[in-house]
């Protein structure tokens, strides 16, 4: 479970990006978060995540509060999460195999197993065949895949997608939707940004919409 | 498990990063290894020639001559006292007629040198051998001092000003090795640190993404500091080659009335041993300085 106490973030540029957000997310629960370019689901998700941190409020992950987590855990609770970012943050050295691998490298597991699951997760995305090429020679949509493909490959508790469909055809993104649907009746919290709002109303689900910074409608749990 | 294969990954990820930039590596260890071999080539010089000294000091005995007429037949009582003198191991007696014998030894046998002389001109003197931590040039000079004071001493010899002269030149060069020392370390691990910077620098995206992942501070680290240690070993063992260059080099040009034995000094898997552990102790710890700035969480 993912709660939020009225959260603030202010960038250095002075730029109020949230204001006093208050959220709860549930296990399990598939949430859209939506508002326009701007409104602040990218610092939404990654204050969530750990990477940006807020310039005020507080975040309870699962019972503990985010903030008082000493540095050398925070490793440990990124395991535990996906993250597909909006600008894929891949390793354009290395291969499609080793970029999803990665995240099952730095946990630990053998290697037998990650060649079964990356191999599976790969095969989930449609991207078996360029399993050992570089990203930088795959299109926009399947570096995308790749990036989805890291996020699931560890079969986070909580996955977070930002933009995951934006270079993705139509039928392709509604498989991934489906996929992260499957993922989320698992057990799977999934928070997905997006301001697609066809894709939205395809799949009934918690809609928390934004503008700038701040919450309009939280929505209803499913 | 997991942790084994968290070291099979850290060791694999290093190597293929070495082999990504053998140039890197290679530059520090070139680094290291001349760093190392200028320093040690040092040391032997020095651990040699103040061997020589030593050895030089230990030849030098104290000898007291004593004053004709001021004793009678007190002699084994004076050689009594001074064998109880604290600086002392033994004394020998040397009569006059002793050191005339001695003296003559150093002539055509029968042309004695002093033969025409009614009275033996020579004193009699005691030769004192020092205790081993009195061996010092300074000591040695205290204990001449002293006993030159007495009332029935002459005069008294030893070893000679140039021990201590150059006792001092060796403190001196001491001083100087230490400076040398710190100097290399210090440019050493200012260079592996900026040449792993480097590195660091280019693959800061694959850093930043490592860490997105997931990956622990030992897991970013390691491999950099297996390559910091990688550079240490393979400068070691430039240093080693380096080294025995030098010493043939050097082993040719010193004169001969040096004594010195460079060969002798450091065993060869000893001083192998020793340059392999410095250069992995220089190789880590510049690692870890460039990596204390760069990674932070
Ligand atoms: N690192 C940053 N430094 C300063 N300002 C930032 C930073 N990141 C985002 N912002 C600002 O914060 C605001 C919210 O940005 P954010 O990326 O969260 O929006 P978004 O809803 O994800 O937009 P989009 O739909 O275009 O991805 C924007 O005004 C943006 O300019
Ligand atoms: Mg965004």
């Amino acid at each position: 479970m993912i709660q939020l106490y009225h959260v603030h973030k202010k960038y250095d540029g002075a730029v109020q990006a949230l204001t006093d957000v208050n959220l709860k997310i549930e296990k399990g629960e598939f949430v859209f978060i939506t508002g326009s370019s701007g409104a602040g689901k990218s610092t939404l998700l990654k204050i969530m995540f750990g990477s940006e941190v807020p310039s005020d409020g507080h975040i309870i992950l699962d019972g503990r509060n985010y903030l008082k987590i000493p540095p050398e855990q925070i490793p440990l609770i990124r395991r535990r999460m996906g993250f597909v970012f909006q600008d894929f943050k891949l390793i354009n050295t290395k291969s499609v195999f080793d970029n999803v691998a990665l995240a099952l490298k730095v946990m630990g597991v053998g290697p037998a197993l990650i060649k079964k699951r990356v191999n599976k997760v790969l095969a989930y995305v449609q991207l078996q065949h360029r399993a050992n090429f570089k990203p930088l020679t795959l299109s926009g949509g399947e570096q995308q895949r790749v990036a989805i493909a890291r996020a699931l490959v560890k079969d986070p508790a909580i996955l977070l997608a930002d933009e995951p469909t934006g270079n993705l055809d139509p039928e392709l993104a509604v498989q991934v939707m489906e996929l992260f649907k499957e993922v989320s009746l698992r057990g799977t919290t999934v928070i997905v940004a997006t301001h697609d709002h066809s894709l939205i109303q395809r799949f009934n689900s918690r809609v928390i919409e934004f503008s700038e910074g701040k919450v309009i409608s939280a929505g209803e749990s499913a | 498990m997991g942790e084994r294969s968290s070291l099979v990954y850290t060791v694999s990820d290093a190597a293929a990063s070495i082999r990504e930039n053998p140039v890197t590596v290679a530059l520090s260890a070139v680094t290291v290894g001349f760093s190392l071999a200028i320093f040690t080539l040092f040391l032997i010089v020095f651990i040699n020639i103040s061997g020589v000294v030593h050895q030089w000091g230990e030849k030098a005995h104290v000898i007291v001559y004593i004053k004709d007429n001021s004793v009678k037949g007190g002699i084994s009582e004076l050689k009594a006292n001074l064998t109880l003198l604290g600086e002392v191991e033994s004394v020998t007696y040397i009569s006059k007629d002793d050191a005339l014998k001695i003296l003559n030894t150093g002539f055509e046998a029968g042309e004695g040198l002093l033969e025409g002389l009614k009275e033996n001109p020579l004193p009699a003197s005691f030769e004192i051998k020092l205790k081993d931590s009195f061996r010092d040039p300074k000591l040695i000079s205290n204990f001449a001092e002293k006993v030159g004071s007495y009332r029935w001493v002459e005069e008294v010899q030893f070893g000679g000003e140039w021990v201590e002269k150059f006792a001092e030149l060796i403190s001196f060069v001491k001083l100087t090795a230490v400076i040398l020392g710190t100097f290399l370390i210090v440019a050493t691990l200012f260079i592996i640190s900026n040449t792993i910077r480097l590195t660091v620098y280019a693959r800061r995206e694959e850093i930043e993404v490592m860490r997105l992942v997931g990956a622990s501070n030992t897991y970013i680290k390691a491999p950099f500091v297996i390559e910091g240690v990688t550079s240490g070993i393979v400068g070691g063992l430039i240093a080693y080659v380096l080294i025995y260059l030098g010493i043939h080099f050097l082993g040719s040009q010193i004169p001969s009335y040096f004594e010195l034995d460079f060969q002798s000094t450091l065993s060869a898997p000893f001083l192998l041993l020793c340059l392999i552990l410095s250069g992995v102790l220089l190789g880590a710890i510049g690692a870890l300085v460039s990596l204390g700035k760069f990674l932070k969480v």
